[in-house]
């Protein structure tokens, strides 16, 4: 079953000059419990694809349809920020946070926009800092810990309304080489127990945890990886092939 | 258009009922805290109902509560900038509540002072100034008729001529009965001595041409004129009720009176009748001297006069009377009773005239100080909207996030609106209490230059002071989170995201 549908999806932004493409004619779909790394160079669009899908940047034209929903043309503001919190988890590079609150509230908040009370809220959150190895920092201010730690408290965050789709906007970007492992483990774990995700990154060290792999290139998609394509993707980048895979 | 009517309407509606919410979470919590502070032990079954009481089971939106613990939260978090709004605020709502408080209790200290020495259940009634209809005993009784009337007390003024000793005054004299003496007992102050108990007023038939007194002789006209021939009609006081009078402190002064020995003095007096207070206004009546004993002395000092029963004069032949004092049940009766006594040609007074010209004069005194209270208010306002709007801006990205997880744009709006509720009530309790404290201190610093030394509370604070603060704290709090609020609700989340 298709949980992601995008159907034919533009984006161009209108400066004083001109007009500038950024996504070109893009579709593809993502079935449950898929692993999906969007990956692509700097500025080839992968994160406005990401918002799009998302309900935060509205498309020039295409339909992106969530879990059957059609996210532009059939649902209001409030009904998409209804959709994200029922249906989607989202990491993103830089973490936020609500500064005034300690890490177990930051983690419980997405509970309370579904209208749980707080304890609720903060039982579900103790089981997600469990889950992630986070539970001896829920007392802290989320900005007191190191950006790695914050990332995968971030996680915990997108996890506790056990949402359907878990969305990753470059979610190593800022974290060391052994962190980033770390994280990547713990979606590759989610993974395997069902949870569909999406990734978006520019570092091909990560395909290998990816089950299908979208290649982006100046706001087109340039392949689409699944099954044996993606594991001959994968064993070419185990050789070395980086460069390679960049340019074909 | 009529979709931002409906905004504005619905906004309106939301922020009243958030600032119930508010003033609700107030009152549990501070209850909840109380019990927690005295039973500890008790502190986590507590805690348990609380999360209970206040947690709303329809999914899908951020609860009160949570959204009132989140802005306390956030409020918190800058305690120095806060505090000092809060401050800001709390000084502008001291300086309503203690000016208003003190207008309302000067205006109570006056009324209080008057209604300790006027009745105000007593009416009085004059003739209409220029008019016909005059005081008679049939006004008497159309009077009593009237319900809610429980007495009807007549007074006969007269000049009176006094000799005591080897002095002879020229005073006012009043015929009354003992009851009238006693009901305006406040106003005369401390009697020495006693007072007359003849409520004796009934004369029947009226005097001339044959006097019926009641209980008393009857008597022809002719044997009371001392001189029939003379335009002047001279009459003798022809009641056997005792020769008593009462006597003010102002009259006893004029007399050298001893007020240690007054009981055994005596007085001799004669009344002139003015023409009102005959049938027939041509004639001209006074009596011959009478003896009278006084029994008391009312503290009164400001002019001087003497009471002597009613009868008295009364059986000299006086028709009509020159006022009356009419009790009621009580204050409410009193305007409507005025009214049918107005309807039937006569002039009232009571001393519910003056102290509604008080509550007139206090009323633009509070209105000043509430205008000057406000100016005050203006300026917290000011700060308060500051501080919320800077708020704003640094939390941006916060606000980006809370819309990107899924939170809508009204509780984005909502959640401004919160803290600024929130400081707002706080300024407001903590501007009543100042306030309501300063007062107190005014009072103390008063009372110590008072001769008396006694505490003279100079302040008051009604409910409708506790209404009216809370009206302000609403529509503040509404003024100063409704900009930030909606200017929040419009924020992309996506550019609060990438925002620095």
């Amino acid at each position: 079953m298709n949980i992601i549908e995008v159907k034919n999806i533009s984006k161009s932004f209108l400066t004083p000059t001109q007009e500038i493409g950024v996504l070109f004619d893009i579709s593809f779909t993502i079935e449950r419990g898929e692993f999906v790394i969007i990956y692509g160079p700097s500025g080839c669009g992968k994160s406005t694809l990401l918002h799009s899908i998302l309900g935060l940047e509205k498309p020039t034209k295409g339909v992106v349809k969530i879990m059957g929903h059609d996210v532009w043309n059939d649902l209001s503001d409030d009904e998409r920020s209804l959709l994200r919190k029922e249906y989607i988890g989202m990491v993103y590079q830089q973490p936020s946070w609500i500064k005034a609150v300690s890490v177990l509230e930051n983690v419980a908040f997405p509970t309370l926009l579904l209208g749980k009370p707080l304890k609720e809220g903060k039982i579900l959150a103790e089981t997600q800092l469990k889950a992630v190895g986070m539970t001896n920092w829920k007392d802290y201010l989320p900005v007191e810990l190191s950006s790695g730690q914050q990332q995968i408290i971030a996680l915990g965050r997108a996890l506790v309304n056990s949402p359907q789709i878990l969305v990753a906007d470059e979610p190593t970007g800022n974290m060391d080489f052994l962190s980033g492992e770390k994280l990547m483990e713990h979606l590759k774990e989610l993974n395997k127990k069902g949870q569909t995700v999406v990734m978006v990154t520019h570092d091909l060290e990560y395909l290998t945890y990816a089950s299908t792999v979208i290649k982006m290139f100046n706001g087109r998609i340039s392949g689409i990886f699944k099954g044996e394509q993606r594991d001959q993707l994968i064993d070419t980048l185990k050789k070395g092939g980086i460069k390679k895979i960049l340019l074909k | 258009m009529f979709r931002s009517i409906f905004n504005t309407i619905y906004f309106f509606i939301d922020s009243i009922l958030l600032s119930f919410l508010i003033l609700i979470y107030f009152i549990i919590t501070i209850s909840l805290s109380a019990l927690f502070f005295f039973s500890p032990q008790k502190g986590e079954k507590i805690s348990g109902i609380r999360e209970n009481l206040l947690s709303r089971k329809s999914y899908g939106t951020i609860t009160w509560v949570n959204l009132i613990n989140l802005s306390a939260k956030n409020l918190s978090s800058r305690k120095s900038r806060v505090l000092v709004t809060i401050t800001g605020l709390s000084i502008a709502f001291a300086v309503i509540v203690f000016l208003i408080s003190i207008g309302f209790g000067l205006q109570n200290l006056i009324v209080d002072r008057i209604s300790s020495v006027q009745e105000t259940t007593l009416i009085e009634i004059y003739p209409q100034a220029g008019g016909l209809q005059k005081i008679s005993d049939e006004s008497i009784s159309s009077i009593k008729e009237i319900k809610g009337v429980e007495k009807v007390m007549p007074i006969i003024a007269v000049a009176g001529k006094v000799k005591f000793k080897n002095a002879e005054i020229d005073v006012v004299a009043y015929g009354v009965q003992g009851d009238l003496i006693k009901e305006t007992s406040k106003k005369l102050g401390k009697i020495t001595g006693k007072i007359f108990d003849n409520n004796l007023t009934a004369v029947e038939p009226m005097p001339f041409p044959v006097q019926e007194i009641k209980g008393l002789e009857t008597v022809t006209l002719e044997e009371l004129l001392v001189n029939p021939e003379s335009e002047l009609t001279q009459l003798k006081i022809n009641s056997t009720t005792p020769k008593e009078a009462v006597i003010n402190k102002a009259m006893a002064a004029i007399l050298a009176l001893d007020e240690a020995s007054f009981e055994t003095q005596e007085l001799s007096a004669k009344f002139v009748v003015l023409p009102n207070l005959l049938e027939d206004e041509n004639s001209k009546i006074e009596s011959l001297w009478e003896t009278y004993k006084i029994v008391g002395i009312v503290d009164e000092q400001d002019n001087p006069f003497f009471y002597v029963p009613f009868v008295d004069l009364r059986s000299i032949g006086i028709t009509y009377y020159s006022q009356l004092k009419v009790k009621v049940e009580n204050e409410v009766a009193v305007k409507e009773i005025r009214e049918k006594i107005a309807s039937m040609g006569y002039a009232t007074t009571s001393v519910l005239d003056t102290l509604g010209e008080i509550d007139s004069i206090f009323s633009i005194v509070r209105t000043v100080s509430f205008i000057f209270g406000l100016m005050a208010l203006f300026v917290g306002t000011l700060g308060m909207f500051n501080t919320v709007t800077v708020s704003l801006l640094e939390k941006t990205k916060e606000v980006g996030l809370m819309k990107a997880i899924g939170m809508k744009n009204k509780e984005v709006k909502r959640l401004f609106l919160t803290e600024s509720m929130i400081m707002s009530f706080i300024g407001a309790i903590a501007g009543t209490a100042l306030g309501y404290f300063a007062g107190k201190v005014a009072s103390g610093l008063i009372s110590n230059i008072s001769p008396s030394k006694e505490f003279i509370d100079v302040t008051y604070i009604n409910s409708e002071l506790f209404l009216l603060i809370c009206i302000i704290a609403i529509l503040t709090g509404m003024t100063t989170g409704i900009y930030p609020g909606r200017r929040a609700s419009k924020i992309s989340a996506l550019d609060a995201l990438r925002y620095e």
